[in-house]
């Protein structure tokens, strides 16, 4: 039962840490492995979905000495049946498409209506038999499945640039563009320079580093981080009381068989000793049942939304967290009859007192 | 003390007094008493007379409230280490057995030596060799619950005799036995007395403890009324 206890109280701290946690790490997969350094978008435009900036950006920034790609970018979010799902509207001939793996078919070309699709996203419409998709009235023939390094992009459907704004009535328009500087450009110093020639160059829009972009559009995911981290402290500290308070029950318990083993000899650090690993064995017991019950419910959890394609992550920080904050509580539960054993009197125990 | 003296002495109790404030009685009044090594020493009287009392304070597991108690003609009270005397020099025997359902009787013969979280090859061969020196060897990994007491008992004595102690103390040890197989341990601790040399302090109401013991303690009210 304390196992199975743990193992909720656990469970819910992946729950809870894990969904932000693997969201955040997937937007931050577009961008890094893109190696995408600066994100252009709308001034004093918080949304990236409302962001509205000329197409032409991109190849004004191509033009810069320090640039060696940059791809516009249209966003959409398209509700199918289920769940809504991202459209993205790819420049064609850019970088963009250098970081998804074809898996089946071929790239859409632009200038007629084709789609490719993630492959999360294929099996979905495999199984509702679509192979066509309707944007805005118009129908997308899926020629293409990809593999993405990103969740995001794994339930995406991507169109050509112009497309996606045929589409959206949106000629010449774009939400943002990634831009990716020379090698020898992508340290701080001259990113900072690269930042300064595009406010030069481009005074109507909002040109930023791709970490401190993601980190804005991640904010909130942040705050609802620190959220789940408070809730998932007062969890684990639940758990510890639980713990503490089976294991001095147990020390009651087993107060007889104590004495004896002080009467036997054994020092009453071994005896305590006794009390921490039984909790820590517990508390491992219960802690790797809960972390795999976190992982499987997030990821069932995932799969009821319009981000199927993403997985809980279990980064080593992240693991530490939690199992930091187990251990901690089960070394707590342990000590607390350790305590107890360590001021009793074994004679008192021993005749029954 | 003097040492040279006192060689042979195991225990010496002197003006040993034990007041248990709780129940505002004295355990044990002006006892003085010396045991020497390799004795076969019973300690009688009536129930509650002090008799455990005496056997937990020479086992260092309670403090005398005055009086000293010397072990080797040393201090008990200035052996800082109470827990390695009791390990290496005292072997206990209870009227409860005090074994670990769910343990094998080799495993609970081995517990006083897996304090430090393992036990050697050697000691695991001692602990068999002890189980079939008691007539145990066909029991080794016979679940400790399902032992008759008079095998139960067998296996505490087996347990007392690990770390080779100097002494043993036995707390009414046929108590729980019938009296085929309390003659059968009191016979065995006999032996042990005679073939180890080992010292054994018997705590018991039987009267016929006094043909295997070198000598009888009698206690009454905390004292001791006679030798």
């Amino acid at each position: 039962m304390t196992i199975l206890g743990i193992s909720i109280g656990v469970c819910v701290c992946i729950i809870m840490l894990g969904i932000g946690e693997s969201i955040k790490h997937s937007f931050k997969d577009v961008y890094g492995k893109r190696q995408i350094d600066i994100v252009i978008q709308e001034i004093d435009q918080p949304s990236i979905l409302l962001s509205r900036i000329d197409a032409n950006t991109a190849r004004r920034t191509r033009a810069l000495p320090a640039v060696q790609d940059a791809g516009s970018v249209l966003l959409y979010i398209y509700n199918m049946r289920h769940a809504a799902v991202p459209v993205f509207g790819w420049e064609p001939d850019t970088f963009l498409f250098d970081a998804v793996e074809l898996t089946q078919g071929r790239k859409p070309i632009s200038g007629k209506k084709e789609a490719m699709v993630g492959v999360v996203l294929k099996n979905i419409l495999d199984k509702e038999r679509q192979t066509q998709i309707k944007i805005k009235g118009q129908t997308f023939d899926i020629v293409g499945v990809f593999k993405s390094s990103s969740p995001f992009e794994q339930s995406a459907v991507v169109l050509p640039l112009g497309g996606l704004q045929d589409a959206l009535r949106e000629e010449g328009k774009a939400s943002f563009v990634n831009v990716k500087l020379k090698t020898n450009y992508r340290n701080d110093l001259a990113i900072q320079g690269a930042l300064k020639e595009l406010e030069i160059a481009l005074p109507n829009v909002s040109a930023m580093r791709a970490d401190v972009f993601v980190a804005e559009k991640t904010k909130f995911i942040v705050m609802g981080e620190q959220f789940s981290l408070l809730v998932s402290v007062i969890t684990i500290i639940a758990v510890a009381l639980g713990l503490a308070n089976t294991m001095v029950t147990s020390s009651f318990e087993k107060k007889k068989f104590l004495s004896i083993l002080l009467a036997l000899g054994w020092p009453r650090l071994a005896i305590a000793a006794l009390f921490v690993c039984e909790s820590l064995i517990v508390a491992f017991m219960g802690g790797a049942l809960g972390i795999f019950l976190g992982f499987k419910i997030t990821t069932f959890i995932f799969s009821m939304t319009s981000i199927q394609a993403f997985v809980p992550e279990l980064s080593l920080i992240f693991i530490i967290k939690i199992v930091g904050m187990l251990l901690a509580s089960a070394l707590f539960a342990g000590l607390v009859p350790a305590w107890i054993t360590l001021n009793s009197n074994p004679v008192e125990v021993i005749r029954g007192e | 003390m003097n040492k040279e003296g006192e060689a042979k002495k195991l225990f010496q109790a002197v003006s040993v007094r034990k007041y248990y404030p709780l129940t505002k009685s004295n355990a044990l009044c002006d006892v003085s008493l010396a045991i020497e090594k390799g004795e076969f020493v019973g300690i009688k009287g009536a129930s509650g007379c002090g008799k455990s009392t005496l056997l937990y304070v020479l086992a260092g597991l309670l403090a005398p409230t005055s009086g000293e108690v010397y072990f080797q003609g040393d201090l008990l009270t200035q052996i800082k280490d109470k827990v390695g005397y009791r390990r290496n020099n005292i072997g206990f025997v209870f009227q409860d057995f005090y074994l670990y359902p769910g343990f094998t009787v080799l495993e609970n013969v081995l517990f006083p030596g897996l304090y430090r979280g393992f036990v050697s090859k050697a000691m695991r061969k001692k602990a068999e060799a002890l189980l079939a020196e008691l007539h145990m060897g066909h029991k080794t990994h016979t679940p400790a619950q399902v032992l008759s007491a008079g095998e139960r008992q067998r296996a505490c004595i087996a347990r007392a005799l690990l770390n080779d102690p100097q002494c043993i103390l036995a707390d009414e040890p046929t108590g729980n036995l019938d009296s085929n197989n309390g003659q059968v341990i009191l016979e065995m601790l006999k032996k042990i007395n005679s073939e180890h040399q080992t010292t054994i302090v018997l705590v018991t109401h039987e009267e016929r403890v006094s043909r295997y013991a070198h000598r009888l303690i009698h206690l009454a009210d905390g004292r001791v009324e006679y030798v």
